[in-house]
């Protein structure tokens, strides 16, 4: 699969993910891993530029051990965004499956 | 294992340029996973497959920065020799009084820029590229400690040799022995002519460039009479200028070598300058004036600068662009050749030599 739509898949992953209740990165790696064959390592870097796009905010969430931990959590333009990319995913899943079905072009 | 994958990491995000704090922060990011995936009960190693190889991670964020350019060694060398020409320049003077020609030294900084860009491009002509250097820092010290700008500029001959030198693969012998003939016997006449003050008749080694050039002829019968006659011709003028004391009469030897252009078709050698009739119109009257003011002025040290017309007149014929570039050094070689001859401005007169990159950076905007 290309690896561009590949990557604009995951983006709608992680913004579905987070938005269904806050998470930390590693949560989010987890949760998509488990459910669908995806490259996790492409998941951080996404995840990072959909904050720095405003999709996320972050919070710092002080742990004993380590780095403080950073919970990620839906902005209203990431759900704006989700909202959108949504939309686009079905109207692109109904033409894919159209095509698939056999359906002719009226 | 998490130190060596973070280890790992930092190494591969500093080939990006990114601020400090934010490399900072995304080691921070993985550091905190590790310990997420950790406290979730996961091994050391199955947490650090699930966030991938660093090469990948970094290859993943690399849409989001740019990479470092690296500086090549020789980039770096590049970039010090200015500084290192100064600091030696500066205890060449202070310490012996080397001010000049001690400046010299500054000649390395483009010598070294052209080095090492051929070296990048995988250029192998290095020694082509950096001639006309070499050619000024041995002129200039030929010049300033022994006073031999006079023959000392020959030195420049090197350019085209070495080019010529650099090109024989790609040549048969014969090609490569009538390319490098103009320069080895122009450099043979100036050399004999300063050390023994007798131009004439060592003009006649330039004869040499013809024979070559006749050898070239591919009908073996034309070939024979054209060179039988050139030796010839000259073998008479040669016993007749020095048994009769005679130049003038012994001139006409050089009859026989036309009749023999004659009887090959009258066709003069092929040089592929010559292929229209107005260059070979050039090429014969150039080859008339350096007999004729050597002759009648006793100027061969300066005649054989009319042979440059033919290769000047078809440069400005048949370049569409740059073609002040091209006759320039022609150009500064006259000037430089006619200023120390007559004026005895052998030192200065290297300065023409300026207008050959002047022209060039002109002529290039």
């Amino acid at each position: 699969m290309n690896a561009q739509f590949k990557r604009g898949i995951v983006e709608l992953l992680v913004l579905k993910t987070v938005e269904k209740r806050p998470r930390s990165s590693f949560e989010v790696i987890e949760a998509l891993s488990e459910a669908v064959d995806v490259n996790e390592n492409t998941i951080y870097p996404i995840l990072r530029r959909l904050s720095k796009q405003g999709y996320f905010d972050i919070e710092k969430d002080r742990s004993d051990i380590g780095a403080p931990r950073k919970i990620y959590t839906i902005t209203k333009a990431g759900q704006e965004r989700l909202i959108e990319f949504e939309k686009e995913w079905e109207s692109f899943l109904e033409n894919v499956l159209k095509i698939l079905g056999g359906e002719e072009d009226a | 294992m998490r130190k060596e994958f973070l280890t790992s990491l930092r190494k591969k995000l500093d080939e990006f340029e990114m601020r400090e704090e934010e490399k900072e922060d995304i080691l921070s990011d993985y550091e905190q996973m590790i310990q997420d995936g950790l406290s979730k009960g996961k091994s050391e190693e199955e947490v650090l497959e699930m966030l991938g190889a660093p090469e990948r991670i970094v290859e993943s964020l690399s849409h989001e920065y740019k990479r470092k350019k690296r500086m090549p060694a020789s980039e770096k060398v590049v970039a010090l020799t200015p500084i290192v020409c100064t600091i030696a320049y500066i205890i060449m003077g202070v310490a012996a009084n080397l001010w000049h020609p001690g400046w010299l030294v500054f000649l390395l900084v483009p010598v070294m820029a052209i080095v090492a860009d051929t070296m990048n491009d995988g250029e192998k002509h290095i020694m082509t590229a950096i001639s006309p250097f070499l050619a000024f820092i041995v002129f200039f010290l030929l010049g300033f400690s022994q006073g031999l700008w006079h023959p000392g500029w020959l030195v420049f001959f090197i350019i085209p040799v070495f080019a010529i030198v650099n090109s024989r693969r790609s040549m048969k012998c014969l090609a490569f022995l009538t390319a490098m003939s103009p320069f080895v016997t122009l450099a043979a006449f100036f050399l004999i002519g300063h050390q023994t003050g007798v131009y004439h008749p060592t003009w006649m080694v330039l004869l040499l460039v013809v024979l070559l050039s006749i050898l070239h002829e591919k009908k073996a019968l034309e070939r024979y009479v054209l060179a039988a006659t050139l030796i010839v011709s000259s073998g008479l003028y040669l016993t007749v200028g020095y048994v009769y004391d005679d130049w003038l009469l012994a001139s006409a030897s050089f009859l026989i070598f036309a009749v023999g252009l004659l009887m090959t078709g009258n066709r003069i050698i092929n040089f592929d300058f010559l292929d229209t009739p107005f260059e070979k119109a050039v090429g014969v009257l150039s080859l008339l004036l350096f007999a004729l003011v050597g002759y009648v002025f006793d100027l061969f040290a300066v005649s054989w600068l009319f042979l440059l017309m033919t290769p000047v007149v078809s440069i400005l014929r048949k370049e569409k662009s740059k073609k002040f570039t091209a006759i320039s050094p022609f150009l500064a070689l006259t000037a430089f050749v006619i200023m120390g001859y007559f004026g005895g401005y052998w030192h200065p007169g290297w300065l023409v030599f300026l207008i050959v990159p002047i022209v060039a950076i002109v002529e290039d905007a």
